[in-house]
């Protein structure tokens, strides 16, 4: 359990490291159950340089609709699912996805490539809600991914 | 029989669907599902020329059951044929057959800080350590302790519900006859346990383990039941940071009623190096001990499902010796090279040499869910012992595409 911690602390830092994101709301990510897609929406966007780390989780979320990457009928505060915040990561970071992706861009194929790319790692599905220190792993684990792609 | 396999499968295969479908109902918004399609094209010739053709689609779904277990299920449409062009032509089609896949209700949960414990139910893999005594799809459950640096393992499953040619059992001439018999559609009926111990780092970098299988013959009045056990001590671990061994026994035991026994062993040893383009090389050597005392009680080895030494051979692991060295390396990212090289030999013959293999394999992935290959190899057969075999050789293609 104390590895888990450390590991996941140490986590934390480098992606706040990385992106640049306030401690105060990588803290609250943490301490998250679910994500909302508002602050998925802040923490992606200020991670890949879309949005700048002043603006706020509405913005993030407004933004999220210009790009059209917004979950379908979703509003900023509901939970994110696992297949909708793969999606964001894989648009955000322009990531490359695997045939299907190419084909038919989306939630359902972008889940899978981050199954086939060990982003998403352990027990899922691809509607299960996103915990914080899980939102948080991943976004780590997409730098790694975008480092080797490059 | 193509019309028998596909005609009695098919209700199975649509239960289990059904079965599956009504679990999902509660969990409707929980479900991923896909669609994988293969082909796999293999020409070889030797004596003569022949092709084997077989395109399959897996269609297959998940489900999380609660936080600690899930279900997988999968149904298999396959087409395959077989076609002599040489010496003479002659064709076997199955235009289609329907069947259960992998169908698993698996999972984990942690019983203290030190202990949990897994399960897995269903039509699930099952193997013994190395793979030469079972290996294959089949009906059972395994649950798994783990306590502190031990896992034990318990296993049941029934082999009467699997198509032959999939559950490769032929253990007695009871199995070898309805191997040959084109009515007979599944394996023959045999329930299955076993028991296992591992011991986690024991020895620094080993792990120390016994695995225990026993197949009962459940045959129809009539048949001679042959029951078979098998004790198989291993050790595993690694000497440096990149290389890994491992070395395993098998002691079978038998009653028909008379009692009979065989002995089988293998190692291996790995070289792994990440660095140098993901290199790998592997020394292995397999042995399945003979009939080598006339009229005694020892018997040829027979595991409970029949493997294969070499590709393309086909040497049966059953009184036979194989040494092989296998090398493939990663040299861009996706695309797998390999080759190998093997020789087999029957240590209880009068010319204990068969024969050498060669073998080359290309893999490439130009995407996460497209995987396409190519295969191919010769065996050079011993002509001193057989001066009418000729050179066997094989080249294969495969493509994967899942939706």
């Amino acid at each position: 359990m104390k590895r888990v911690c450390a590991s996941l602390i140490l986590a934390s830092l480098c992606v706040v490291a990385a992106i640049g994101q306030s401690n105060d709301f990588v803290d609250g990510l943490i301490a998250s159950d679910s994500v909302s897609v508002g602050q998925a929406a802040y923490l992606v966007l200020v991670a890949s340089d879309n949005l700048g780390e002043d603006a706020d989780a509405a913005r993030a979320f407004e933004l999220l609709g210009t790009f059209g990457w917004a979950p379908t009928g979703a509003s900023a505060d509901v939970p994110i699912l696992l297949k909708d915040y793969a999606y964001l990561l894989m648009s955000a970071f322009g990531l490359r996805g695997g045939l299907m992706y190419a084909l038919f861009p989306g939630p359902r194929y972008a889940y899978r490539q981050l199954v086939s790319s060990f982003v998403i790692q352990g027990r899922s599905d691809p509607d299960m809600a996103v915990s914080g220190p899980v939102a948080v792993r991943m976004l780590g684990r997409v730098f790694d991914v975008k480092g080797i792609a490059e | 029989m193509n019309r028998l396999r596909s005609s009695r499968t098919a209700p199975r295969a649509l239960a289990c669907l059904a079965l599956v479908a009504v679990l999902c109902a509660g969990n409707a918004f929980a479900l991923d599902f896909g669609l994988t399609l293969s082909n796999d094209s293999e020409l070889s010739g030797g004596g003569g020329l022949s092709l084997s053709q077989s395109d399959s689609a897996v269609l297959w779904l998940s489900l999380p059951i609660g936080a600690s277990s899930s279900i997988y299920a999968s149904a298999v449409y396959e087409f395959s044929g077989d076609f002599t062009y040489l010496p003479s032509y002659s064709d076997r089609v199955r235009w289609y057959s329907i069947t259960a896949g992998r169908v698993e209700w698996e999972g984990f949960v942690g019983l203290s800080e030190s202990m949990g414990l897994g399960w897995s139910v269903g039509r699930i893999p099952l193997q013994d350590y190395s793979g030469r005594v079972l290996n294959g799809l089949l009906d059972g459950a395994v649950v798994r302790l783990s306590a502190g640096q031990a896992i034990v393992s318990a296993a049941v499953a029934y082999t009467g519900l699997t198509f032959k040619d999939d559950a490769m059992i032929l253990i007695d001439a009871d199995d070898e006859s309805a191997w040959s018999d084109d009515e007979v559609a599944f394996a023959p009926r045999r329930l299955l346990a076993s028991l296992g111990l591992r011991l986690v780092e024991l020895v620094p970098f080993h792990d120390l383990g016994l695995d225990g299988w026993a197949q009962f013959d459940l045959a129809a009045a009539g048949g001679t039941a042959t029951h078979t056990q098998y004790a198989e001590p291993f050790i595993e671990g690694r000497v440096a940071r990149s290389i890994r061994w491992r070395l395993w026994g098998a002691a079978e035991f038998g009653q028909d009623p008379g009692f009979f026994y065989g002995m089988a062993a293998g190692g291996r040893i790995r070289l792994s190096a990440p660095e140098l383009a993901g290199l790998r090389v592997t020394a292995s050597c397999a042995w399945a001990g003979g009939d080598y005392d006339g009229d005694g009680a020892m018997r040829a080895f027979k595991p409970i499902t029949t493997g294969s030494l070499s590709s393309v051979a086909g040497t049966m692991f059953s009184d036979a010796l194989g040494a092989s060295l296998d090398a493939s390396f990663v040299p861009l990212r996706g695309l797998t090279i390999g080759a190998g090289c093997g020789a087999n030999f029957r240590p209880n013959g009068d010319d204990s040499y068969l024969g050498f293999e060669l073998t080359g394999r290309v893999e490439y992935k130009p995407a996460s869910d497209v995987t396409l290959g190519i295969e191919g190899g010769c065996f050079a057969p011993n002509a001193t012992a057989d001066p009418d075999a000729s050179l066997e050789w094989m080249a294969a293609a495969s493509a994967t595409l899942r939706l």
